[in-house]
């Protein structure tokens, strides 16, 4: 048996060292948040704030999913509820103890607040966790999911923004 | 002076009439307006929540004004509540409304908004309206 030397140890590990490829995999910043009991996420580069606490003025002629109006810093956005498009239960009080929160969103030209129930986290997640939508995914969900991933053991949806405005724009929801 | 230019009274400033309609709070641009006057009972002129779609208020008798708006085809009287005031909105208050609420929104005629400062929670907003739509 042949004994190694400290330098041949040191050589092979630098020849081990340059067979490593920097294989650094893109990461995705998401907002992840709750919504009637639900997980769901959109791309961070999607949400500019996330706004507590802020008084929402309604607006006659709405529809009940279309919140109201809020003043960010001088200007006015629209709060959206999207409860009824993703077929959720909507509880307009938020549960005791919990402060609902608005996302500001700018997608597909439009920029509104999207009312959640709460923020869970603002996370980096690797672009190979985010899987492509089951089939299994209701009719409804089909054009507003991106993709699925799992966060701390729980199933969340990722939601295509620009396509949620655009779709409520065209009155759905 | 045409109307155009009688609506801006300052350089920012806008002069509205406002009124109140079904308890909200609505202005239309000042050179649009004719006058006002107490609405005589059994005036003819429509009310204006039947015209933008809205609740009106339970009647308990109050009195409504009769606005009288300046229309290219003739003078139209429609029926609101008041008080009915003549202001002047600062152009920087004035916001144009949210994309998803013009998609969205039932209201004829909604151009623009004007919130409420910070703090006052039980205000409502002013809705601009085109006075075209009336």
């Amino acid at each position: 048996m042949s004994e190694n030397t400290l330098d041949q140890v040191l050589t092979l590990r630098r020849e081990a060292n340059q067979d490593i490829v920097n294989v650094d995999e893109p990461l995705v910043k998401l907002v992840v948040f709750e919504l009637s009991g639900e997980r769901f996420a959109f791309h961070g580069e999607r949400i500019r704030e996330i706004l507590a606490h802020t008084e929402v003025f309604f607006v006659p002629g709405c529809p009940a999913s279309l919140e109201g109006v809020i003043n960010v810093r001088g200007d006015i956005e629209s709060v959206i509820r999207p409860h009824e498009m993703l077929q959720l239960p909507d509880h307009a009080a938020p549960e005791p103890g919990r402060a609902s929160s608005i996302l500001l969103g700018q997608g597909g030209g439009i920029r509104s607040g999207i009312r959640v129930d709460r923020v869970i986290d603002v996370m980096d997640v690797l672009h190979s966790d985010i899987q492509p939508p089951p089939a299994s995914l209701p009719e409804h969900m089909r054009s507003l999911v991106l993709g699925v991933l799992r966060v701390g053991g729980q199933a969340v949806a990722l939601l295509d923004l620009d396509r949620m405005f655009a779709d409520y724009a065209r009155g759905l929801g | 002076m045409s109307d155009e230019q009688a609506c801006t009274t300052r350089p920012a400033a806008l002069a509205v009439v406002l009124f109140s309609a079904g308890g909200w709070r609505i202005g239309i641009e000042a050179c649009r307006v004719r006058g006002s006057a107490p609405a005589p009972q059994a005036s003819g002129a429509r009310a204006v929540e039947t015209l933008l779609g809205i609740a009106p208020l339970p009647d308990d008798g109050h009195a409504r004004q009769s606005l009288r708006l300046k229309r290219e085809d003739g003078d139209q009287e429609i029926q609101v509540d008041g008080p009915v005031e003549l202001v002047e909105l600062p152009v920087a208050a004035i916001q144009p409304v949210p994309p998803l609420v013009v998609s969205r929104s039932r209201l004829p005629g909604l151009r623009a908004l004007v919130l409420p400062p910070p703090g006052e929670a039980a205000a409502s907003p002013i809705l601009l309206l085109d006075a075209g739509v009336f």
